[in-house]
């Protein structure tokens, strides 16, 4: 175990933490603590994942019969604005601007992230493009998917140009987040922490934040192209002005696949956290996991293409963009392979946190084999544009990253609040999600399959066994999430104190108090051992160092 | 406890040494620096794709000489300029002296008048595009839409237009330079806002530097401006050419 | 065990039936396709089982018993990082090269297929056979001979669509001023004149079209071309053999479009090789003109029929105008032909006649009615012939 200068008792004996340091309203609104920013982003994230939601369950309300409930123009509205925003609000900032400004400097060994202004002005302008979108739901809503395709986007009458704006403004809250990770994981690691020391959730923030550094610019000048079509005719999308419609999918394709990877690699991150610390063991093949992460990143930047197989890209570019794209799977498949055979010869705990980490395996590993259909040329003539697509990636993104949020709430749920939730809750309303969770979506693969199409609120009666089978889950699971958040919330004032090391993790932020104080560290923490050296791995005294 | 009292009031307290915390600045501007390249390649790239579909229109304006070369240029040797004395700004912060004697009095006043005269010269780059920009309203080239083809009756009087007219006499809008300007006026307005902006934290910097706040060890703002400034004029560098100068 | 999981792969392909899950294979391409999605299929079902439970069993095998427990010191394996690193990467080559040939099939039309071409709009398709001269109308299927390769050769007027036709696994973006394209080649047995599913009364009005309980009611769509192949060899005394059978297969607008993408609809219909001739002949003869069911009591064109015809069928009119968030005809002229008045957009009010018709079809843009101002653009039918304006004029002076 390392021998820091921090102090190790719980928050009694220092009399303060980050959370009463200061108080009023004020001293959050304005506090350059990456530990309140971070609270005050997963509670404004999750917000907006409530909105989010409840127009998921407008949506497969509208489906449960084949007749139209809502009718074509509100259900069109409904669609969209889910869509934009459970990716701009809700999928982009979820895990690295909640959990990682929260966790990141802490598991480096730092007092804070390079630069803590420009941290609170991320999160105000992350504030600031919500309310663009909140503008846009209560004026003239917005029709165009979350995808905004032209020439429809650039023609439509609905309130686009605010939903564009509100969407330009969040990729500069995302652009500055991820600068300032990338500049703390490298100038701000503890004395002794080298990169191969790092704790694996580190790797994925940073290759996180150097996809959002360099790809989130494109989607903003695509989004700024896209403005001023509609404002001045331009004539760069819409073929009736001169334009090319499949040029503005391949710009938003560009930014738009590699932010999946921005949703996504935090996720993997976490899952290496908490399948180590709730088994007791080293991560197996930490090299190659860091290495497929960064891996991941820079190969996710030459796939965009899979998008377009169907769009009037020419073959010869499709053929090398889905070979490319089976070439991304290589690295999440060792991932996953890794992450399982973390749990061999360990000490597993059937804890909550275990529990969702097990089940993100399951939903993960179903979402990345689906998606191999889609890569494949031929199968996705026949898929794309179907609710097979839907499924897909709601199981990656939605199953995957929601997951692992949770996952991630649950396990620095002490760190954060100095409470420990209910195991008990915690594992019950797990088997519920869990099972409602795929009771909501595998019936869209098979919907797909046989034809139904995205984007459709009416629909031919074969299908409708499978969308209300699809609905009536997704309802429960909707509650289920509810359930997550009340014991959760009950938990702050009910719930027992937490220790200062609940699950006896080894990495840096279980050093500090629990919760932490407002600087994080007395003094300058140094890094002895390494993130997954627990005391109960039997270490052969007399086998050579690995 | 920590030792916050004996720091300096530049040395923020998260970082533990001065060469860390410039080190972290620099590579932040850096960082910042690349995606703001990546921004400007997504126009450059609305240029291409403009360029490819329609190399007609963009011949038509270099033969009808629609962008003022001269005016152009100008704007090219007064940027190239401003980053020459934005970079005698940041070396005259790089050797401010920590105390406050006459020397460093004297070093001081060099600095603020660099950072004087970059922006004056950042002033005469947007005036010039004013210039420019009035010219185009007044003979409506405009983008998009907005464009008229006033400016080109005489020619289809005349027979001499090379673009396309319908048969009520209006402009095929596929055919018209009105493309062209929408990317002109997109790219350069962009750029012109970088300029702006640049011209206001220039101006924050010189403001600073008069209170006093700089010295040898503490410059990176100034450093890092620079870099940000010098990015500015590159992007020009490539603009000016590909927009006035290309056949 | 490339060769096993083919031979699986196949032997889920059957012909005929849909499976679980897919529809009924018709055309060349969709064994093939099939066939590429029941290898990825299996070998996901293979690794889902041995990863999960691989997770499941460590799960339940090394669960905690107590606190003193110990773990093992297990930071990685080189070799089994590579063999879970590279035995993957070759069935994931396969996979490619099994899609990509595929692919390539599907994207290279043999040289002498017919080519059809189609024209998307919101929030129908249309057909038009070149070599033949031949238009199909919005609300009609797109006829093909089974057993022949057929080209399409698509455009849109608008937006993005996507003509997607699950039995054949075929689909292609259909985008404006540019010319996409796919081709099929039909497989499978026709079936008895009936169209399946159409006379389903639990499908939507807005697909059906008409209630079936209406005997102007042409949604059948296979019933409806096996009837007019018939009846056009019986008058012209051609030769048929045996009863017309027919292939009926859905069409679905498969890129969202605006208000009436789950709408846009439309069927292929097969017919055997000689019965597709006669169909060729049947239309190229005909036009609603001279078609005896619209025939008046004098023997000439009932235009207000020729009109019902046009407005449902040939233009697709009542797609739109027969749903109540569209202007509706009915209220156009009075009980005596006289024309009503209307309040547009500019403040004006307008009354309807033959001018306004003729305009309004022609550049629909230019006098909208004020309680529609929002409902959409709808398509300019710039070359209508007149005679087919006067018929539809007539039509609506025929609506109650």
């Amino acid at each position: 175990m390392s021998t820091s200068t921090t102090t190790v008792a719980g928050t009694e004996e220092h009399g303060s933490n980050y959370l009463n340091a200061k108080k009023g309203i004020m001293s959050w609104l304005i506090t350059i603590d990456h530990k309140r920013i971070g609270v005050m982003y997963l509670a404004w994230i999750l917000t907006f994942f409530l909105a989010g939601g409840l127009l998921a369950m407008a949506v497969r309300y509208e489906l449960l019969d084949p007749q139209p409930t809502f009718g074509a123009e509100v259900y069109n509205k409904i669609f969209t604005l889910h869509g934009a925003i459970m990716v701009f609000l809700v999928l982009v900032p979820a895990i690295p601007a909640s959990i990682g400004n929260f966790v990141l400097p802490l598991m480096l060994g730092a007092k804070d992230v390079a630069f803590p202004k420009l941290n609170l002005l991320s999160f105000y302008i992350y504030v600031l493009g919500s309310l663009f979108l909140i503008y846009t739901l209560v004026t003239n809503q917005l029709d165009t998917g979350w995808t905004f395709y032209t020439p429809y986007s650039a023609r439509t009458s609905t309130a686009v140009i605010s939903a564009l704006t509100g969407a330009f403004i969040l990729g500069f809250s995302s652009i500055l987040t991820g600068l300032n990770f990338m500049v703390t994981v490298h100038m701000m690691r503890a004395p002794g922490m080298t990169w191969r020391k790092m704790p694996l959730f580190i790797w994925a923030l940073y290759a996180t934040s150097l996809i959002q550094l360099l790809a989130t610019p494109v989607i903003a000048v695509t989004l700024f192209l896209l403005v001023f079509e509609r404002m001045f005719g331009i004539g760069i999308f819409d073929p009736a002005l001169g334009g090319d419609p499949v040029l503005f999918q391949h710009f938003f394709w560009f930014y738009s696949h590699p932010v999946v990877y921005v949703m996504v690699l935090p996720a993997f991150g976490v899952i290496s956290e908490t399948v180590t610390v709730h088994s007791r063991k080293h991560i197996f093949g930490y090299t190659a996991i860091a290495a497929s992460t960064i891996a991941i990143a820079g190969v996710g930047f030459i796939v965009w293409g899979h998008h377009l197989f169907l769009s009037g890209q020419s073959e010869l570019a499709g053929a090398i963009f889905s070979f490319i794209t089976f070439g991304v799977a290589v690295p999440t498949a060792i991932k996953t392979c890794s992450w399982i055979a973390t749990l061999y010869k360990g000490s597993v705990r059937w804890n909550t946190t275990m529990l969702y980490t097990l089940g993100f395996l399951w939903i993960f590993t179903i979402g990345g084999l689906t998606g191999l259909p889609l890569a494949t040329l031929a199968t996705d003539v026949h898929f794309h544009d179907t609710y097979f697509v839907v499924a897909h990636f709601h199981y990656v993104m939605m199953g995957g990253v929601l997951f692992a949020l949770i996952t991630a709430i649950h396990h620095w749920w002490p760190k954060m609040t100095g409470r420990m939730f209910s195991e008990k809750a915690g594992k019950t309303v797990f088997f519920f999600a869990f099972v409602t969770y795929n009771m909501t979506f595998a019936p869209q693969f098979v919907m797909g399959a046989q034809g139904m199409p995205r984007r459709y609120h009416e629909y031919l009666p074969q299908f409708e066994i499978w969308h209300q089978i699809s609905s009536y889950a997704s309802f429960g699971f909707g509650l289920s999430l509810v359930g997550v958040l009340f014991y959760l919330l009950y938990s702050l004032k009910n719930g027992e104190k937490s220790p200062q090391n609940p699950w006896g993790g080894v990495s840096m932020e279980w050093e500090t108090a629990t919760p932490p104080i407002e600087h994080n560290f007395e003094g300058q923490p140094i890094c002895k051992n390494g993130p997954y050296d627990f005391p109960e791995i039997e270490v052969d005294p007399n086998a050579a160092a690995h | 406890m920590s030792a916050h009292e004996d720091q300096p009031y530049y040395h923020a307290h998260h970082f533990h040494t001065m060469d860390q915390q410039n080190a972290s600045l620099k590579l932040g501007m850096w960082a910042f620096l690349v995606q703001e390249l990546l921004f400007f390649s997504g126009l450059f790239m609305a240029y291409i794709s403009m360029r490819f579909f329609y190399p007609e229109t963009f011949e038509l304006v270099q033969h009808k000489n629609l962008l003022s070369i001269p005016w152009g240029a100008t704007n090219t040797l007064v940027l190239l300029t401003s980053s020459l004395t934005m970079a005698l700004a940041v070396r005259a912060a790089q050797m401010l002296p920590m105390v406050k004697n006459d020397e460093e009095k004297k070093i001081r006043k060099s600095l603020m008048n660099y950072l004087l005269v970059t922006c004056v010269f950042a002033g005469m780059f947007l005036v010039i595009k004013y210039v420019e920009y009035t010219h185009k309203i007044h003979d409506g080239l405009l983008p998009g839409k907005f464009y008229s083809y006033d400016a080109w009756k005489a020619q289809i009087e005349d027979n001499t237009f090379a673009g396309v007219v319908g048969e009520g006499g209006e402009l095929i809008i596929t055919e018209a330079p009105q493309i062209f300007f929408s990317v002109y006026f997109m790219m350069t307005g962009v750029h012109g806002l970088h300029v702006l902006i640049g011209v206001g934290v220039i101006l924050w910097l010189y403001l600073r530097a008069k209170r006093g706040e700089f010295n040898r060890e503490n410059f990176a703002a100034v450093e890092n401006v620079g870099l940000y400034w010098h990015l500015v004029d590159l992007i020009w560098i490539f603009l000016f050419p590909l927009l006035y100068l290309v056949q | 065990m490339n060769a096993f999981l083919l031979w699986i792969s196949q032997a889920q392909a059957e012909s005929g039936q849909g499976t679980f899950w897919l529809p009924p294979q018709s055309s060349t391409l969709a064994e093939k396709t099939d066939s590429t999605f029941y290898f990825i299929y299996w070998v996901s079902i293979v690794f889902f089982i041995i990863l999960m439970g691989a997770m499941l069993l460590f799960a339940v095998q090394y669960k905690k018993k107590s606190d003193a427990d110990k773990t093992a010191d297990l930071k990685g394996s080189h070799v089994i990082e590579l063999i879970w690193a590279i035995f993957p990467s070759f069935l994931l080559i396969a996979m490619f090269v099994m899609g990509f040939k595929t692919y390539v099939y599907s994207i290279v039309p043999p040289a002498d297929s017919l080519e059809i071409l189609v024209t998307g709009k919101q929030w129908n398709w249309s057909y038009n056979y070149p070599n033949y001269g031949i238009e199909v109308g919005a609300a009609d299927a797109i006829v093909v001979p089974k057993g022949k390769a057929v080209r399409l050769r698509m455009v849109s007027e608008d937006v993005i669509h996507s003509y997607y036709v699950p039995d054949f696994r075929v689909k292609k973006d259909v985008v404006p001023n540019r010319y996409s394209m796919l081709w099929f080649e039909t497989t499978g047995e026709l079936k008895g004149g009936q169209a399946y599913m159409l006379e389903d009364p639990k499908l939507p009005l807005s697909i059906r079209g008409c209630e079936s309980t209406d005997e102007n009611c042409t949604d059948g769509h296979g019933k409806e071309v096996a009837e007019f192949v018939t009846s056009y060899a019986k008058e012209n005394n051609l030769p048929i053999s045996g009863e017309v059978n027919v292939g009926v297969h859905q069409v679905f607008c498969t890129e969202y479009c605006g208000n009436d993408h789950s709408r846009m609809l439309s069927k292929v219909v097969v017919l055997e090789p000689e019965h597709f001739d006669i169909w060729l002949k049947a239309k190229m003869d005909y036009s609603p003109y001279k078609d005896k069911q619209f025939l008046g009591s004098d023997g000439k064109p009932d235009l207000s029929k020729v009109g019902s015809f046009l407005a449902k069928n040939q233009y697709g009119c009542m797609g739109c105008h027969g749903k109540s968030t569209y202007p509706q005809w009915n209220t156009l002229f009075d009980e005596s032909g006289k024309g009503q008045s209307r309040g547009m957009t500019s403040g004006d009010n307008v009354v309807a006649d033959y001018e306004y018709i003729s305009e309004s079809i022609r550049n629909p843009q230019a006098k909208i009615v004020a309680q529609y101002a929002n409902v959409g653009n709808m398509s300019n039918y710039s070359g209508m012939p007149e005679q087919d304006v006067k018929a539809i004029v007539e039509y609506m002076k025929s609506l109650k």
